[in-house]
């Protein structure tokens, strides 16, 4: 399943680039992230609740970032396992400068589901849970970098 | 396949579910008949680590009829409704809905409340219900509230209740007859989840014109609904064949079903139209008085 969208926010292009590339603070505003574990400047290892309704449980996400082009793109990939299933995932960010110094952010999903989740329900439905949680952390993401504008602008 | 380890408990009140929730929050689920959740847990879909098992608790047992409403306690088994001839007399809708339900292991275990907390969005009873116009009553600590069943379900799997709340109740109006209703389902196997399906409750005058229509979906989207538009289009009406293929465009462009091994989104679409014409004919007829079967098939 592929999705993708784009967001504006009002940060110039490397701060943006350097919070898509720091996992640590990424991570601080998805929400349902139990833990991350930093391997090396380009590897992690995340813990997070996903699912939805009492659908629900821990994944966990072995998360690498394969490409850096700074300030422009960046790629994040990595297989998770949890719920009885196996997650593929590929996530990449591509940003481009609009007026007043802003920054737009365009993202692409890649994401492929094996194991008893697929199974269980339509694959339609599997879609659609797989969505809302690559929307929630998107919409984390975006949180995370107007709330750095915010700290920026009270500073 | 087992489950994932978890502590158990048989509380004897819903007080005592009341204080268990309130105690694990979302680390507890409720265990009603089970049909959904041990298989989910079997799976390791779902791992709660406290199970409440509400099964104990006489007062969420069985059915009534009190003047112009059944009441359900949320325990009741879809056995129990599948066999009554009262509500075949008074509920059709629920009867057929009770009799296409899984397989008779799984009705005779399976609950009402269980089923409609589940929200699995190819379930039957919801559709039945909302087609019906029931209410839930949702209890928690700080007392009971009553919701109407459209609000109640708010997405595939997702309901209101709280993870403080239990579902206690469910409330079914009576109308006054010439007043009658049939469920459609259509499964690719017997006992299987509904590919689509199809409720319609409906009033008629003594000319046989339609007082009121309600018409529900199953399976032909992320949750249970209601075609209001069918409802407001033939109100006042008397059915005429224009008018119903009015009605049945209407229900094929309110399905919004997902495509799966199942059948394409195309193939459900028709299939809803389908099985609105049926349930319609056969609502009818039971209004009149008539003992008309649903087909399934």
């Amino acid at each position: 399943m592929r999705l993708d969208g784009q967001f504006g926010v009002k940060a110039p292009r490397e701060e943006v680039y350097d919070f898509l590339t720091d996992p640590r603070r990424v991570s601080r505003h998805v929400p349902d992230v139990k833990d991350i574990e930093i391997a090396d400047r380009d590897h992690f290892t995340v813990k997070a609740r996903v699912g939805i309704s009492h659908i629900k449980g821990t994944m966990v996400m072995k998360l690498a970032i394969t490409e850096r082009q700074p300030p422009i793109s960046t790629t994040v990939i990595g297989k998770g396992s949890g719920l009885a299933s196996v997650v593929d995932m590929a996530t990449s960010f591509t940003l481009e400068t609009s007026e007043n110094e802003g920054t737009v952010v365009h993202w692409r999903g890649d994401l492929s589901v094996s194991g008893s989740l697929a199974a269980f329900g339509p694959q339609g439905l599997l879609d659609r849970v797989a969505k809302k949680n690559v929307e929630q952390f998107i919409a984390g993401i975006k949180s995370g970098l107007e709330a750095k504008e915010t700290d920026a602008e009270s500073r | 396949m087992y489950p994932a380890a978890f502590e158990y408990f048989a509380p004897q009140t819903v007080d005592e579910v009341l204080e268990l929730l309130t105690r694990y929050g979302e680390d507890a689920k409720i265990l009603a008949g089970g049909q959904s959740l041990l298989p989910m847990m079997k799976l390791r879909i779902s791992s709660p680590r406290y199970l409440i098992d509400v099964n104990r608790i006489g007062a969420l047992a069985g059915f009534k009829h009190e003047g112009d409403h059944f009441v359900f306690g949320a325990l009741c088994r879809h056995v129990e409704i599948a066999e009554s001839s009262r509500i075949r007399e008074y509920l059709p809708l629920m009867s057929d809905a009770a009799n296409v339900t899984a397989d008779v292991q799984v009705r005779n275990r399976g609950t009402l409340g269980g089923s409609l907390a589940h929200a699995d969005p190819a379930g039957d009873w919801a559709v039945a219900l909302l087609a019906l116009g029931a209410r839930v009553t949702i209890t928690g600590g700080h007392g009971a509230r009553t919701v109407p069943l459209n609000e109640f379900i708010v997405d595939a799997y997702a309901t209101q209740l709280g993870a403080d709340e239990v579902l206690t109740e469910v409330s079914v109006p009576l109308r006054q007859k010439p007043w009658g209703g049939a469920y459609a389902k259509f499964e690719k196997r017997a006992g299987d989840f509904a590919v689509a399906s199809v409720g319609v409750q409906l009033e008629l005058d003594p000319e046989a014109c339609c007082r009121s229509v309600a018409v529900s979906l199953g399976a032909l989207g992320p949750a249970p609904t209601l075609v209001r538009e069918v409802g407001e289009l033939l109100q006042g009406q008397t059915a005429s064949p224009e008018l119903l293929g009015e009605a049945e465009r209407l229900v094929r462009t309110q399905a919004d079903p997902f495509e799966d091994t199942r059948g394409s989104i195309e193939y459900k679409r028709h299939l809803a139209g389908v099985l609105f014409r049926r349930a319609f004919a056969v609502a009818v007829g039971r209004a009149r008085g008539l003992d008309v079967k649903t087909l399934h098939l």
